[in-house]
C-alpha cells in the first residue's frame, strides 16, 4: 500500500511539476559533476577545465540518465502528452475555420450540460450557508390515505419539541405577509415568517445589527419583537443602523425591531421579517391550526435514517392515542434543502427525471462531437501521409490515437472553460430575471460560482468529447490498411482515406436534426411576430394605467377563510372606502377592477351556444377566454359599447345571468349578431352544464384585434369586488403613474393597514414577467438551432472539401479533357447533394409532426398557414445553406489546372 | 588499490540501499560510500545511480528531501525508509545465502564430493 502512495506521490509530484522535475534532477547531476570535479582538482592536481571534462566522462550522457530517470519515476508519458498537447494547439491555430466551429459546438453543448447540473443541484440539493448544515433537516408530515402534504401539525410540533431524542433543536414556521409601514406612511409588503427562536440556533448566524430572536420572545405577554432582513433594511430603513430599538407598524400591529440579519440570509427560503411563533403545550388541537413546516437539526452523531426510526415509532403512537386525526399520517426527515421541495412522500422518482433529462445535453454532446470528428476526420485525411509514415516508423495505432485524443483534448478543454464561463453568466441571468420575474426572490443559498462537481462533471463531459472528436477519426484513419496506403504516399488519390457510411450517417442525421430544429424555431418565431410575442397591445393607453394586486393580510395563512362572510365583508368595506378615496384623488382619472385586466392571461372557458348544435367533438374552435369584472371597467379603459348595453349595478345580483363580449366574439361566434343571443359552459366530466348566460352587450376588443381569433376573445361577467380572487385593481393616472402609485400606497395604508398591494406597475409592463422563461427557452433552442445549421453547412463543407481534395487529379484531367464544368460539379457533388436530400427527407417527417401539432399552440389560429410555410421555408432554408457550402470547394475544383493535378498525381 | 570488480546486475540497488542505511547522503555521496564500504573494488557508471535512485524512491524504499551540502551547495539528501530497512535486512540475507553458497559451491574439491 505503501508502494502505492509512493508511486501515486511522484506522479502527482510529475504531473503538477514536470518541468521542475526536470530542473530538479539537472541540478542535482550538475551538482554531482562540480563535486567530482572538485575532487580530481584536489586529489589529482587537474586544472580546472580538464577536471570538469574528465568528471563528465565519468558521469556519462546527462540526456541520456536523465530520460532513464524519467522512465524511472513512471513519467515519461507525461513527455509525450505535454508534446501530443503543444501539437494540438498548433493545429487549433492550423486550422481556424475548424477550431472556430468546434469550439462554438462543443462549448454549448458542454456549457449546458454543466449549467443544467449546475442548476438541478442548486435546486435541489442546495447547501446552506451554515456550520453544520448537512445535520439541518426538514419534517413533513404525509396522509397515506390522500397522498398528501399535512401542514396542520402545530400540536405535533408542541410534542415532538419536547420528546425527539434525535434532533438537536427544532424549529416551526409559517408564511407571515404584513405591510411595512413607515413612519412617512410609506407601506410595502415583506416576505417574512412566524419562526421560532430555535431556527437562530439552528442557523448559529449572528445579527448584525441587535439580536436574533430568542426564546424569551415566544412567552405569552412578551413585547413584540421583529428581526428584519438586510434587503428590507436597505430598501426602507436607508441601512440606518439605528433602525434597532425603533418601532414599526406590520399590518395592524406594532413591532420593536431588536436586529438586523446579515446580507445573504434568508431563512426558511428567501425570507427578510421575522417575528416571533408562539407554539405552547395545548395551544392548538391534533390536526388542527394553520399551516405550518418543521425543520431542525440533527443530534450528533445521528443519521436520517435514526431520527426516521425515532419519528416512525412517534406517528405509531399517535396513530394509537389519536386515531380521528392521525390514524394515516406519518412523517418523512428529508434533507432540509429537499424537505422544502419535493412535492411527494418519496422524492426518489423526482431526483431521478431531473438528474436523467442530463441525457439530453450528453445526446447533444455526442451530435456535437460526431459531426466535429466528420471535420477532422477529413482534416486527417490531409495528414494522412504523415500517419502513414509514422505507422511505418513503429508508431502503434494507440499511439496515433492517443495524440489525436490529445489533440481533441485541447479543443475540449478549450471549449470547456469557454462553455463554463458562459454558464456562469447563464446563471446568474436565470437566478436573478428569471426567478425575480417570476416573482420570487432568490433562495438564500444559491451563489453565483460553480461548484466543483459541476467542474469536474464538464471536464468529465470535454474528455467524452475528445474521445468523439479525436479518438474516433484517428481509430477509422488508421483502421483501413496503413501498407496500402503507404504504398501510395505518393500517389494518394488511388487508395487514401475514405468518407464512409458513419460519416455520410452523421451528415445525413445532422442535416435532418437541423431541419426539425429550424423549423420549430421557425415557427416559434413566426407566432412571436404575428402576435407580438404572445402580447397584444392594449386599446387604450396602457402606459398611463397601474395595475396593482390586493390582498388582506390576515387570513393569508388560510386561504381557505376567503370564503368567510366576514372576510367578503371587510373586503367589501376595505374596497368602497379605498375606491372613494381614491376617485376623489386628483392623481386618479378612474378606477376599476377585474380579475383579470387587458394584457393579462384571461381563463379559458368552453362554451356551448343556445339553439346550436353542440359540436360531436370538443375543439379549440369553442373555446374563449373569461373574467369577472367591475361593472365600470369598459368605461375605465375607454372602451366604447358598441351593440346592447353597459353593465349596470344590479348586474352583481345573484340571478343575473349576463355578460358583454368583445366585437371578436360576437363576430366568430354570432356573426356579429350577439346580443340576446345565450351561451352556458357545456357538460363536460361529470360535471353540470353552467348556466345560460345572456349577451346583453358587445364592446370594442380592449387589445389589438388584428387576426384575432375566437381563443383570444373575452367574455365579461359582472362581479362585486369581494367576489374576486385575485383582484386586481386598474388606475388611470390623470398625470403622472409615479405619483399615482405614491399616494396609492398612502391611501391604501390609510384606508386599511392590513392591506397588501403587490405587483405594482403600469399597465403597458403587464405579461412581460411571463415571458421571461418563454424567451428564456426560445433562446436556447435559437442557439441550439443555429449550432446544428452550422455544424450541418460545416460537415457538408468538409464533405465537399475532402471530395475536391481526392479527386484533384480527376477533375484536373477531365478538365484537361474539355470537361463540361457543370457535369464535373453535379458529379463531384452528386454525393453531397444526395445527403443533402437524405436529411431534409428524413427531417421533414418529425419537422412536419412537430409544426403541425405545435401549430395551434404556439400560433394561437394561425396554426395552418404558418404550419406549412414555416415548415417548407425551413427546409428549404437548411437545403440553401447547406448547398451554398459547396461553392466553395466546387469553385476550387473547377480551377484546378491539369498541369497541377497531374503533379499531386 | 584493489582490483575492481564488474557489478553483477540488481546490486546497484542493494548497495545504494546499505550506503543510505548508513546516514543520509546526496547521489554523490553515495558514490563515495560505496566506493568507501566496497573498498573501491566496483566498477560504477557514475550517472547509472540516479535512475537507480529514483526507482527507489519510486518504489517508497528511500525518501529525498532537498538539503545544504558540506560546502554550502544545495543538495538533494536521501535516507531510508522503514520498508527500505526492511528491504534490505531481507536481500542482505538473501545475498549472503546466494555468498555462502556460490562460496561453498566453488571452494568444493573432487575429494569432499567423494
Amino acid at each position: 500500500m505503501k508502494n502505492v502512495f509512493a508511486s501515486l506521490r511522484a506522479l502527482w509530484r510529475g504531473l503538477r511539476r514536470p518541468l521542475q522535475l526536470d530542473r530538479e534532477m539537472d541540478d542535482e547531476m550538475r551538482f554531482h559533476i562540480e563535486m567530482e570535479a572538485q575532487r580530481l582538482q584536489t586529489q589529482r592536481g587537474l586544472d580546472p577545465v580538464e577536471a570538469r571534462r574528465q568528471a563528465a566522462v565519468a558521469f556519462g550522457g546527462v540526456e541520456k540518465y536523465r530520460a532513464a530517470g524519467r522512465d524511472a519515476l513512471g513519467l515519461t508519458w507525461i513527455r509525450g502528452l505535454s508534446t501530443d498537447l503543444k501539437l494540438g494547439t498548433r493545429m487549433l491555430r492550423k486550422y481556424p475555420g475548424l477550431t472556430a466551429v468546434a469550439l462554438f459546438a462543443l462549448s454549448l453543448a458542454i456549457g449546458a450540460g454543466a449549467a443544467y447540473l449546475e442548476f438541478i443541484n442548486d435546486l435541489m440539493h442546495g447547501t446552506l450557508p451554515f456550520a453544520d448544515a448537512d445535520r439541518i433537516v426538514g419534517i413533513q408530515t404525509w396522509n397515506t390515505e390522500t397522498r398528501e402534504r399535512e401542514q396542520r401539525v402545530s400540536a405535533d410540533f408542541a410534542a415532538w419539541r419536547e420528546s425527539l431524542h434525535s434532533m438537536q433543536s427544532l424549529a416551526a414556521y409559517r408564511a407571515f405577509a404584513p405591510n411595512v409601514i413607515s413612519d412617512d406612511g410609506h407601506a410595502e409588503p415583506a416576505r417574512g415568517v412566524q419562526i421560532t427562536a430555535t431556527a437562530f440556533t439552528i442557523a448559529r448566524v449572528p445579527a448584525l445589527h441587535g439580536r436574533v430572536l430568542l426564546a424569551d420572545d415566544e412567552r405569552p405577554g412578551a413585547a413584540p419583537v421583529a428581526v428584519i432582513g438586510y434587503e428590507l433594511w436597505r430598501r426602507q430603513f436607508a441601512m440606518d443602523p439605528a433602525v434597532v430599538g425603533r418601532s414599526v407598524r406590520l399590518g395592524n400591529e406594532r413591532y420593536t425591531i431588536v436586529g438586523v440579519m446579515p446580507e445573504g440570509f434568508g431563512l426558511p427560503v428567501s425570507h427578510s421579517l421575522w417575528v416571533p411563533l408562539r407554539i405552547a403545550d395545548g395551544m392548538y388541537r391534533r390536526g388542527d391550526g394553520p399551516a405550518t413546516r418543521v425543520f431542525g437539526k440533527l443530534a450528533d452523531g445521528v443519521s436520517i435514517r435514526q431520527a426516521q426510526a425515532e419519528l416512525d415509532a412517534i406517528a405509531l403512537r399517535s396513530a394509537a392515542d389519536f386515531p380521528d386525526t392521525h390514524q394515516h399520517l406519518h412523517q418523512v426527515v428529508k434533507p432540509y434543502v429537499e424537505s422544502l421541495w419535493s412535492a411527494a412522500e418519496d422524492s426518489a422518482m423526482q431526483t431521478t427525471v431531473l438528474y436523467l433529462a442530463n441525457i439530453l445535453f450528453i445526446g447533444l454532446l455526442a451530435l456535437c462531437g460526431a459531426n466535429i470528428a466528420t471535420l477532422v476526420f477529413a482534416r486527417t485525411a490531409t495528414r494522412d501521409t504523415e500517419l502513414s509514415v509514422r505507422t511505418a516508423l513503429g508508431a502503434s495505432r494507440a499511439r496515433i490515437a492517443g495524440q489525436l485524443f490529445a489533440e481533441g483534448l485541447v479543443m475540449s478543454a478549450l471549449a470547456a472553460v469557454i462553455g463554463l464561463t458562459v454558464a456562469r453568466y447563464a446563471l446568474i441571468w436565470v437566478k436573478h430575471t428569471v426567478t425575480a420575474g417570476m416573482g420570487n426572490p432568490m433562495m438564500f443559498w444559491w451563489n453565483d460560482s460553480l461548484s466543483t462537481a459541476t467542474m469536474i462533471y464538464a471536464a468529465v463531459l470535454a474528455v467524452v468529447a475528445a474521445v468523439i472528436v479525436g479518438v474516433v477519426p484517428a481509430l477509422k484513419a488508421t483502421g483501413a490498411q496503413v501498407q496500402d496506403r503507404l504504398r501510395s504516399v505518393n500517389g494518394a488519390s488511388a487508395s487514401g482515406l475514405r468518407f464512409g457510411g458513419v460519416w455520410t450517417g452523421v451528415i445525413v442525421t445532422q442535416v435532418a436534426v437541423t431541419v426539425v430544429f429550424i423549423s420549430v424555431v421557425g415557427l416559434l418565431g413566426w407566432s412571436a411576430y404575428v402576435t407580438g410575442g404572445g402580447k397584444r397591445p392594449a386599446n387604450f393607453p396602457a402606459a398611463h394605467y397601474v395595475s396593482v394586486r390586493l390582498d388582506l393580510d390576515q387570513p393569508i395563512i388560510d386561504p381557505a377563510s376567503k370564503d368567510d362572510e366576514k372576510f367578503r365583508q371587510h373586503f367589501r368595506t376595505m374596497y368602497s372606502e379605498l375606491s372613494r378615496r381614491l376617485a376623489a384623488d386628483p392623481t386618479v382619472a378612474s378606477i376599476t377592477y377585474g380579475r383579470r385586466l387587458p394584457g393579462m392571461n384571461f381563463f379559458p372557458m368552453s362554451v356551448e351556444v343556445d339553439g346550436e348544435a353542440r359540436p360531436a367533438k370538443q375543439d379549440d374552435d369553442r373555446t374563449i377566454l373569461t373574467a369577472p369584472v367591475d361593472v365600470r371597467y369598459f368605461d375605465a379603459f375607454k372602451a366604447p359599447i358598441i351593440a346592447g348595453r353597459n353593465f349596470v349595478d344590479a348586474d352583481v345580483l345573484p340571478g343575473h345571468e349576463v355578460a358583454i363580449v368583445e366585437r371578436t366574439l360576437a363576430r366568430e361566434l354570432f356573426n356579429g349578431q350577439a346580443v340576446g343571443r345565450r351561451l352556458r359552459e357545456p357538460a363536460a366530466d361529470g360535471k353540470e352544464p353552467g348556466p345560460w348566460i345572456e349577451i346583453v352587450g358587445v364592446v370594442d376588443d380592449l387589445t389589438d384585434d388584428t387576426n384575432k381569433k375566437l381563443q383570444e376573445a373575452v367574455l365579461y361577467r359582472a362581479s362585486a369586488p369581494e367576489a374576486i380572487q385575485p383582484f386586481y385593481l386598474a388606475l388611470q393616472a390623470r398625470t403622472d403613474t409615479a405619483a399615482l402609485i405614491s399616494r396609492l400606497r398612502v391611501i391604501g395604508t390609510d384606508v386599511d393597514s392590513a392591506l397588501l398591494m403587490t405587483n405594482v406597475q403600469t399597465m403597458d409592463k403587464l405579461g412581460d414577467a411571463d415571458r421571461v422563461a418563454l424567451d428564456f427557452f426560445a433562446r436556447l433552442i435559437g442557439g441550439v438551432s443555429i449550432v446544428a445549421l452550422v455544424l450541418a453547412t460545416a460537415g457538408v463543407y468538409a464533405l465537399m472539401s475532402f471530395t475536391v481534395a481526392r479527386r484533384t487529379s480527376e477533375i484536373g484531367i477531365r478538365v484537361a479533357l474539355g470537361a463540361n464544368p457543370s457535369r464535373i460539379v453535379l458529379g463531384t457533388f452528386g454525393r453531397a447533394l444526395a445527403q443533402v436530400t437524405a436529411g431534409v427527407v428524413v427531417g421533414s417527417i418529425p419537422a412536419a409532426m412537430l409544426v403541425s401539432g405545435l401549430g395551434p399552440e404556439v400560433g394561437a389560429g394561425y396554426g395552418k398557414e404558418v404550419a406549412v410555410i414555416t415548415g417548407v421555408g425551413s427546409t428549404l432554408l437548411v437545403a440553401a445553406i447547406t448547398m451554398t457550402a459547396c461553392v466553395f470547394p466546387a469553385r476550387r475544383a473547377l480551377r484546378i489546372q491539369p498541369t497541377d493535378a497531374l503533379k499531386t498525381t | 588499490m584493489a582490483q575492481s570488480a564488474e557489478l553483477l546486475p540488481g546490486t546497484l540497488d542493494l548497495l545504494i540501499l546499505k550506503s543510505v542505511s548508513l546516514g543520509k547522503l546526496h547521489g554523490y555521496g553515495v558514490l563515495l560510500r560505496i566506493e568507501q564500504i566496497t573498498g573501491g573494488a566496483l566498477q560504477i557508471q557514475q550517472g547509472a545511480l540516479y535512475p537507480a535512485l529514483y526507482r527507489l524512491e519510486r518504489q517508497g524504499l528511500i525518501e529525498s528531501e532537498w538539503g545544504t551540502s558540506d560546502n554550502n551547495r544545495r543538495a538533494k539528501y536521501y535516507h531510508l525508509t522503514t520498508h527500505g530497512r526492511q528491504r534490505l535486512r531481507d536481500e542482505s540475507a538473501g545475498w549472503n545465502r546466494l555468498a555462502d553458497a556460490m562460496a561453498a559451491a566453488l571452494r568444493a574439491t573432487s575429494q569432499e564430493l567423494e
